[in-house]
């Protein structure tokens, strides 16, 4: 056909404002379910957990793919377009999906095992363990427990001591001598409050070890009762 | 080497071995850098949202009657969008002039949303600086405002251009290459609506 040219990259100049219609329509439609799963009585229909994630949010992605596929595909034409072009893009589209993609699930796989640990340490805990922390008076008489004391004192020392003073009286964080504790003071909410952290203070189970959390939870522990000069006043209940 | 009347005019010529136009090449290179731009943004967000030691958190503070508006807005523009390059390519300039007003209209009513979202988020606490979810939330949609409110001027100076004949009717490549930039810009948007807000919504 003589008047075709280059320029034209295969689209030609006859409407296709219906199609747009329809699709517009297509997409609106598809956003309202969007929407409506995630109210009753779907939400709870498509909670299944399928492991990587639930149906809910895969059914979520699939409709979100679509709708990305049609506005890639036939709203910016890149179906039946030049090759040059679905090249130059999906390329680079398919790479940022899967960096999102992995980024997302390592962090979902770190945090899994993460919460795995924690779960496994709180099961973990002996009656005697148990019975110890349960006693009013804790006695100076800890050396024979399950933690090693002189390790979690290193640990203390090095971590806590900047904002719990060297001698546990309380700095910018709470004292540990006293009986007061804003987040539990057996040993399963000691060791919680070091791992996830709270408020200001940061998430040591991110940068300790389990056992090192084990340790430093028992030399705190150790610090309740003792005297020291001009701690920091009551915080938080007093527990037994 | 014949070109023809209709599609693109002199002095843009194809000087390239492809014989496609070096714009429409260009832009298609763009959007694919603004991928793994977004691409970034977005996946620094979902490593950072849930770590905040402090301040609001997305449950905290995320309204889905904004967001839904928000949504429709930008997908009917984009609608309106390829009905103005469609009426460009059928030399209907003048429908062609309502539509992209059309489509600048929602856009700006969309950031005039987000504005508003923004300073409401504010005043429950949430700044740019207060904790990893606001710093990474406001950079990723803040970026995809400033690429819309970019969007909105570059379509009134379309319209402007063919209002003045600086754009001839038939010559509709430069409507479309808007086209494809505004239709990224709400791609970039459904990925947000879904992987940002929808999933928090989910839980």
């Amino acid at each position: 056909m003589s008047g075709h040219s280059a320029a034209h990259d295969g689209q030609e100049e006859h409407s296709h404002f219906k199609a747009y219609a329809i699709w517009g329509g297509i997409l609106t439609a598809v956003t309202v379910v969007e929407l409506v799963v995630l109210f009753e009585p779907l939400k709870s229909a498509l909670a299944m957990d399928l492991g990587f994630t639930s149906l809910l949010n895969l059914t979520l992605f699939v409709l979100s793919f679509f709708k990305m596929g049609a506005v890639i595909g036939l709203f910016m034409h890149l179906k039946g377009d030049r090759r040059v072009y679905q090249i130059l893009f999906m390329s680079p589209f398919v790479m940022a999906l899967a960096m999102v993609t992995v980024l997302t699930a390592m962090v979902a796989a770190h945090w899994k095992a993460f919460e795995h640990q924690e779960a496994e340490l709180a099961h973990n805990m002996s009656p005697e363990d148990r019975k110890d922390w349960d006693e009013p008076a804790f006695s100076a008489a800890y050396a024979d427990l399950k933690g090693d004391y002189s390790k979690g004192k290193a640990i203390y020392d090095l971590n806590c001591s900047a904002c719990h003073r060297a001698d546990g009286g309380g700095l910018t964080g709470p004292a540990m001598t006293d009986d007061c504790y804003l987040h539990g003071g057996d040993f399963t909410s000691i060791h919680g409050t070091i791992t996830n952290g709270v408020n200001q203070m940061p998430a040591w189970g991110s940068i300790l070890k389990k056992s090192e959390i084990r340790d430093v939870t028992y030399y705190i522990r150790s610090l309740r009762g003792t005297k020291v000069e001009n701690p920091k006043a009551c915080e938080g209940p007093k527990v037994k | 080497m014949g070109h023809a009347a209709h599609g693109d005019h002199p002095p843009l010529t194809e000087n390239n071995s492809l014989g496609v136009p070096n714009l429409k090449l260009a832009m298609w290179t763009l959007l694919g850098g603004e991928c793994m731009f977004f691409g970034s943004l977005i996946a620094t967000y979902f490593f950072y949202k849930d770590k905040s030691l402090s301040g609001p958190i997305p449950t905290d503070i995320f309204s889905i009657e904004i967001t839904t508006i928000s949504t429709f807005l930008l997908l009917m523009s984009s609608v309106t969008m390829a009905f103005a390059v469609d009426r460009m390519k059928t030399k209907q300039a003048g429908q062609a002039k309502l539509f992209l007003a059309a489509t600048a209209i929602m856009g700006a009513t969309f950031v005039g949303f987000q504005v508003y979202e923004f300073s409401h988020f504010a005043h429950m606490g949430l700044g740019l600086g207060t904790n990893l979810f606001g710093s990474s939330f406001y950079v990723m949609t803040g970026f995809h405002g400033a690429h819309v409110t970019v969007g909105v001027i570059w379509l009134t100076a379309l319209i402007g251009f063919i209002h003045s004949g600086r754009i001839e009717p038939g010559r509709y490549l430069p409507v479309e290459l808007t086209g494809l930039y505004w239709h990224f810009v709400d791609l970039v948007w459904i990925v947000i609506f879904t992987f940002v807000y929808l999933l928090e919504f989910a839980k």
